[in-house]
C-alpha cells in the first residue's frame, strides 16, 4: 500500500517537472509552483490511497469516494502550498535547507492528515498516523531534495516527492498493521462471493485499540457517505445483515456485539452471531482464537496480547 | 592685419581644446574616484536578482541585477566608469566562489561592443499625493509659497528634465482615497518629454474631503511596476511616492483600502517580493508627532521603502522636493546593470539552493565597494524556472568571452532533458513494479506442490440463516397455509440437488443459499437469469420425483408460555438439523422460538401468500 504513495509521487513528479519549463514565473511568484506541486501530490495521492484501499478491502471502489479522496488531498496540498509559501516569506535563511526541509515536511504532513480523516470514524488515531508518516516521508523526501537537488534536480526531486508519498500512505496503511493488537481472520463462507472473494488471499483484517468496526453486507453502492464506508469488514454474504455487528477496541479489550440495526423492534435476533458456537446476546470480550459465525461467514479472531477479560 | 587662426592654429587649438576636455574629464574621474575612497560608499541593488536563459534553448542559468553606487544616505554618487569592468567588478557567492561578469552597462554605455538598436528601456512611475491637505502651504514660514500640490507638480517637471524620448518612460499618477486601484491600474507610461508633462499639468485638483489611500496606491502601482518587468525583464523600473502624511483611510472611501499595520505588513511583504526599487518622499514636517495635523508616517514610509529605508526622504520645502526628484531620476538613470553566470551548466543544478550573492567593485587603492548579500531564493520543491532572456548585447558579450560557454543545438538540450526524464520515470516505475510485484513472492514464495487449501468443515445450514428474497421466493408446498392440508407424506414431491458447479451463474440458487429445494407434484420454478432467457425447472423434466423422507417434515409445537402466562409460544423443531428449504418464516425471525401474544399474529413476507399464525391456530405437525 505504500508503494501507492510512491506512485502517486512519481506521476505527480512527471507533471510537475515540466511546470518550469513551460511557465515563465516570476520570483515572486515561485511559491505558486510549489503550490501546484503539492496540490497535485495530494490530489494524487488522496485518489490513489482510497482507491487502492477500497480495492483491497473488498469492498467496491466508487467514484464518489475517489472523487472526495482527491478533493481532500487536494485542499489538504494546497494548504501545505500556501503554509509553505508563508513559511519561505518569513523564515530566510542563509542556506535554505532548514527551510525548505521544513517545507516538505509539512506538505507530507498535512496531505496525510487531510486523507488520514477518511478512516477516523473507525480510529480517530488513523488520521494522526498519517500525519506521521506523511511528515517522516516529508522529512526524508526533503533532506534528500534540499542536500542533492543540485547534483541531479530530476531524480532527487521524483524521488522525493515519491518517498512522501510513500510515507503518506505507509502511515495511512501500514500504521494499522505494524501497531496492530488483534485481526480477524477469514476462515470460511457458505456465501460463494464471500468465499470466492476472500478465501484465496486469507484475508484477513488489522485491529488496533480504538477501532471501531461495522461488520456486514453493507455494500459501497448503497451506502450514502461521502468520504467513508460505512461498513469496514465487508462481508457479501446474504446471510449477514447491512450492518450486522460492531467490533471496538477499549479498555484494552476487544468487544463484539450486535449491531442496533440487525436486532428487530421487539428485541428479536434476526441474525446469526455466534462465538465459539453460543449466539451473542450482550457485548462480549473476544479472546484470541475465538471463532466468529457472522451469518454464514465464519471468521476468527487473533490477539497479539492477552485480553484481560 | 587679418585675424582668425590659420588651419594649423585650428589644428592646434581643436587638439588642445581635445587634450582640456580630456584633461577635465580625467580629473572628474579622478575626483570622483578618490571621493569614492574616501567616503563609505556601497553598492545598493536596485532590482533584485532575476534568472535569465540564453535565449537559444540553452539551460545554462546567467544572473542579471541592476544596483547603484550611493552614498550613507542612499543618494546615487557618480563615479567614473572604470577602464577594465571585468577586472574591477565581481560576483561573490556564499560558497566562497567568485564570478565574474559577462557584462556591464551603465547607463547607455556598455563596456562591450552593443549592438545598436537595443536602447535601455527606463520606466519611472510617479506616485502623487493629492489628498485634502496638499493645499496646505508648502512652508511654514513663507505665506507666499505655493502649495504643497502646485509645489509636487513643479517637483515632477524637475524629474522629466532629461527625459530621454525611445528609453525613458513616466507614468504620473494622483492618488488619494477614492478610486485608488483603478487610477493606478490605468496608469499611462508617456514616451515622450509632452505627454508626461500633460500627465503633470493634469494632476486633479485636491479636495479637502480627499483622504490618503497609500497603502493600496503603493501596492497597485507595484504589480503595475511588475508587470512590466515580466513583459521587459532587462528594463530600469522605478516608483517614485510622494505624499504629505500617512494612510488614512475613513469611511466613504474606496471599501477595499489597505489600512493599520496588518495593511503596512502586507505591503512591505510585497515591497519585498516585487524587488523594484521604491524611493518614498515624505513632504512637510518629520517632527510632528504622528496623528497631528502635517504630521508624515515617515516609520512606514521608511518601510515601504526599497531595498532599504534609505531610499526614504523627507522633503520640507518645493526646494528640497524638487531635489529629491531630481535624485531619483538619477537613480533610475545611473544604474548599473550586471550580468553573471556561474559554475552551474544546467538550470537545474539550481534545485534545493537557496543561493546568495554580493557585488563587489574593487576600487584603485584595492578598497572594494559591496552590496549586502543578495538571495536568490529558488522553489522549495523544484527547480527555478527562468524569469526572463540574455538581451542580444548580453548574448553577443558571451560569445565573446568564452566559447566553453557556447551552447549546444536546442534540439539537442531539448532532447536530453525528455530522455533523462523518460529514463527517471522508467526506472523508477520499474522499482516500484520489482517492490509490488516481486518482493513479495522473494519474501513469501509460494511452496512447490503447494496443497489446495483445506476446506474447513461446511457450517451446518440450520445455522446459516438469512432471509431470501421476496420475489425469488415461490410458495412452497411444504409450507402449510390457512385451510390448506398438509401434503401426504412422500408423495410426488421432487428433490433438485445442485451441485456447487453445476451452474455457471447460479442465479437460482445463490440468493437463496440452498443447495436442495423441494418441489411439489405441481410446482415449477423459474430459473430466471439476469439479460437472459427463464428457464423452467419442473420435477418431471429434473428429476423423477423421490420421496420425502419424514425426517425432513417440519414440526411446530404450540406450547403454553411458562413465563408469561396467557401468552403461547410456537417452537420450531427441525428435526436433524435441516432446513426446509423455505423457511421464510424462520428466517425472518431468526429464532426457533416465537412467542405470542393471545391477539398477536404473524404474517408471512412470502409475498404471494400472507400466512397467518395465531396461537389459536393449529400448528402443523407431522401426521
Amino acid at each position: 500500500m505504500g508503494l501507492v504513495g510512491a506512485l502517486a509521487g512519481l506521476i505527480c513528479w512527471s507533471l510537475a517537472v515540466w511546470i518550469p519549463e513551460v511557465a515563465s514565473v516570476p520570483q515572486e511568484f515561485f511559491w505558486l509552483i510549489d503550490l501546484t506541486q503539492l496540490t497535485l501530490l495530494g490530489a494524487l495521492i488522496g485518489g490513489l490511497t482510497v482507491g487502492f484501499s477500497d480495492h483491497w478491502s473488498g469492498e467496491k471502489v466508487l467514484w464518489r469516494w475517489l472523487a472526495a479522496g482527491t478533493s481532500m488531498g487536494l485542499v489538504f496540498g494546497a494548504i501545505a502550498g500556501m503554509l509553505a509559501a508563508l513559511l519561505s516569506h518569513y523564515w530566510v535563511t542563509a542556506s535554505g535547507w532548514g527551510e525548505r526541509v521544513v517545507g516538505w515536511i509539512l506538505a507530507g504532513s498535512l496531505i496525510g492528515l487531510g486523507i488520514g480523516l477518511r478512516w477516523s470514524n473507525v480510529n480517530r488515531w488513523r488520521a494522526l498516523h498519517a500525519l506521521v508518516g506523511g511528515g517522516a516521508g516529508g522529512f526524508l523526501g526533503g533532506v534528500l531534495f534540499a542536500s542533492m537537488g543540485s547534483r541531479a534536480a530530476d531524480l532527487f526531486q521524483a524521488a522525493g516527492l515519491m518517498l512522501t508519498g510513500m510515507g503518506i500512505s505507509c502511515g495511512v496503511a501500514a500504521a494499522p498493521v505494524l501497531m496492530r493488537q488483534g485481526m480477524l481472520e477469514f476462515i470460511q463462507s457458505n456465501d460463494l462471493r464471500t468465499e470466492k472473494k476472500y478465501a484465496q488471499q486469507l484475508k484477513t483484517w488489522e485491529l488496533q485499540k480504538g477501532d471501531r468496526y461495522v461488520l456486514g453486507s453493507l455494500g459501497a453502492d448503497k451506502t450514502a457517505t461521502l468520504y467513508a464506508q460505512e461498513v469496514q469488514v465487508f462481508l457479501p454474504d446474504e446471510a449477514v445483515a447491512p450492518r450486522h455487528a460492531i467490533l471496538t477496541g477499549r479498555n484494552g479489550c476487544f468487544y463484539l456485539e450486535r449491531h442496533p440495526e440487525s436486532i428487530d423492534p421487539q428485541g428479536l435476533f434476526n441474525y446469526v452471531l455466534q462465538v465459539h458456537g453460543r449466539e451473542l446476546e450482550d457485548a462480549q470480550i473476544l479472546h484470541s482464537g475465538d471463532e466468529i459465525l457472522i451469518g454464514g461467514t465464519r471468521l476468527r479472531f487473533q490477539s497479539t496480547e492477552i485480553s484481560r477479560g | 592685419m587679418r585675424f582668425g587662426f590659420d588651419t594649423d592654429a585650428k589644428r592646434r587649438m581643436g587638439i588642445q581644446t581635445r587634450f582640456l576636455v580630456g584633461l577635465l574629464a580625467a580629473g572628474i574621474a579622478l575626483l570622483c574616484q578618490v571621493s569614492a575612497q574616501g567616503l563609505p560608499y556601497r553598492l545598493e541593488l536596485a532590482d533584485k536578482i532575476r534568472l535569465v536563459e540564453r535565449g537559444d534553448g540553452a539551460d545554462r542559468p546567467f544572473f542579471r541585477v541592476q544596483f547603484n553606487v550611493v552614498d550613507q544616505q542612499g543618494l546615487p554618487v557618480s563615479i567614473a566608469p572604470p577602464n577594465d569592468p571585468a577586472g574591477v567588478f565581481d560576483v561573490a557567492e556564499s560558497d566562497g566562489r567568485t564570478h565574474r561578469p559577462l557584462l556591464l552597462h551603465y547607463s547607455q554605455e556598455s563596456f562591450r561592443q552593443v549592438p545598436s538598436g537595443v536602447p535601455d528601456q527606463r520606466y519611472a512611475l510617479l506616485l502623487i499625493d493629492v489628498s485634502g491637505s496638499m493645499l496646505d502651504s508648502s512652508s511654514a514660514d513663507s505665506e507666499t509659497a505655493p502649495n504643497k500640490y502646485e509645489a509636487a507638480k513643479t517637483a515632477a517637471r524637475k524629474f522629466l528634465g532629461g527625459f530621454q524620448p525611445g528609453q525613458d518612460h513616466v507614468a504620473v499618477v494622483p492618488f488619494e482615497s477614492h478610486q485608488v486601484r483603478e487610477r493606478v491600474n490605468t496608469a499611462t507610461f508617456a514616451a515622450d518629454v509632452e505627454s508626461a508633462e500633460r500627465q503633470v499639468a493634469d494632476l486633479p485638483l485636491p479636495q479637502k474631503h480627499f483622504n490618503t489611500g497609500l497603502y493600496s496606491a503603493v501596492d497597485t502601482a507595484l504589480d503595475v511596476l511588475a508587470e512590466i518587468k515580466r513583459q521587459n525583464p532587462a528594463a530600469g523600473a522605478l516608483l517614485v511616492v510622494l505624499t504629505d502624511g500617512q494612510n488614512q483611510v475613513l469611511k466613504g472611501d474606496d471599501p477595499d483600502l489597505l489600512t493599520g499595520s496588518d495593511g503596512l505588513e502586507a505591503l512591505v511583504s510585497k515591497t519585498n517580493a516585487v524587488g523594484l526599487q521604491v524611493m518614498t518622499i515624505g513632504f512637510g514636517d518629520e517632527s510632528i508627532p504622528l496623528g497631528k495635523k502635517g504630521a508624515i508616517d515617515s516609520e512606514a514610509l521608511r518601510r515601504v521603502a526599497w531595498p532599504t529605508a534609505s531610499q526614504f526622504h523627507a522633503a520640507q520645502d518645493v526646494q528640497s522636493l524638487g531635489k529629491l526628484f531630481g535624485v531619483a531620476r538619477q537613480l533610475l538613470v545611473n544604474r548599473w546593470q550586471l550580468t553573471f553566470t556561474t559554475h552551474r551548466e544546467a538550470r537545474g543544478e539550481l534545485a534545493g539552493l537557496d543561493l546568495q550573492f554580493q557585488i563587489r567593485l574593487r576600487l584603485d587603492n584595492d578598497r572594494v565597494l559591496r552590496s549586502s548579500w543578495v538571495a536568490f531564493k529558488t522553489p522549495q520543491m523544484s527547480a527555478p524556472p527562468f524569469e526572463g532572456q540574455l538581451e542580444a548585447a548580453e548574448r553577443q558579450a558571451l560569445a565573446q568571452v568564452s566559447a566553453s560557454l557556447s551552447a549546444p543545438p536546442t534540439s539537442l538540450v531539448a532532447g536530453t532533458v525528455i530522455a533523462r526524464r523518460a529514463l527517471i520515470f522508467a526506472s523508477s516505475g520499474g522499482l516500484l513494479a520489482f517492490l509490488w510485484f516481486a518482493v513479495p513472492l522473494l519474501l513469501w514464495p509460494k511452496p512447490k506442490n503447494q496443497l489446495p487449501r483445506q476446506r474447513e468443515p461446511e457450517i451446518p445450514k440450520s445455522q446459516a440463516r438469512h432471509v431470501p428474497p421476496k420475489e425469488s421466493f415461490p410458495p412452497s408446498p411444504n409450507f402449510p397455509t390457512p385451510g390448506q392440508p398438509p401434503l401426504p407424506q412422500g408423495l410426488s414431491e421432487t428433490q433438485i440437488q445442485f451441485e456447487a458447479h453445476s451452474s455457471p451463474d447460479r442465479t437460482l440458487f445463490d440468493p437463496r443459499g440452498q443447495q436442495t429445494l423441494v418441489l411439489g407434484p405441481d410446482e415449477t420454478i423459474t430459473a430466471e437469469m439476469p439479460g437472459k432467457t427463464k428457464t423452467q425447472i419442473t420435477p418431471a423434466l429434473e428429476q423423477p420425483p423421490a420421496p420425502t423422507s419424514p425426517d425432513e417434515t417440519l414440526i411446530l409445537d404450540r406450547l403454553p408460555d411458562q413465563n408469561k402466562p396467557g401468552q403461547t409460544q410456537i417452537q420450531f423443531v427441525l428435526p436433524q438439523q435441516r432446513n426446509s428449504p423455505d423457511r421464510t418464516l424462520f428466517d425472518l425471525r431468526g429464532q426457533p422460538k416465537v412467542a405470542l401474544k393471545p391477539d398477536e399474529t404473524v404474517i408471512d413476507p412470502r409475498g404471494e401468500q400472507t400466512l397467518i399464525i395465531s396461537p389459536q391456530d393449529t400448528p402443523p405437525t407431522k401426521p
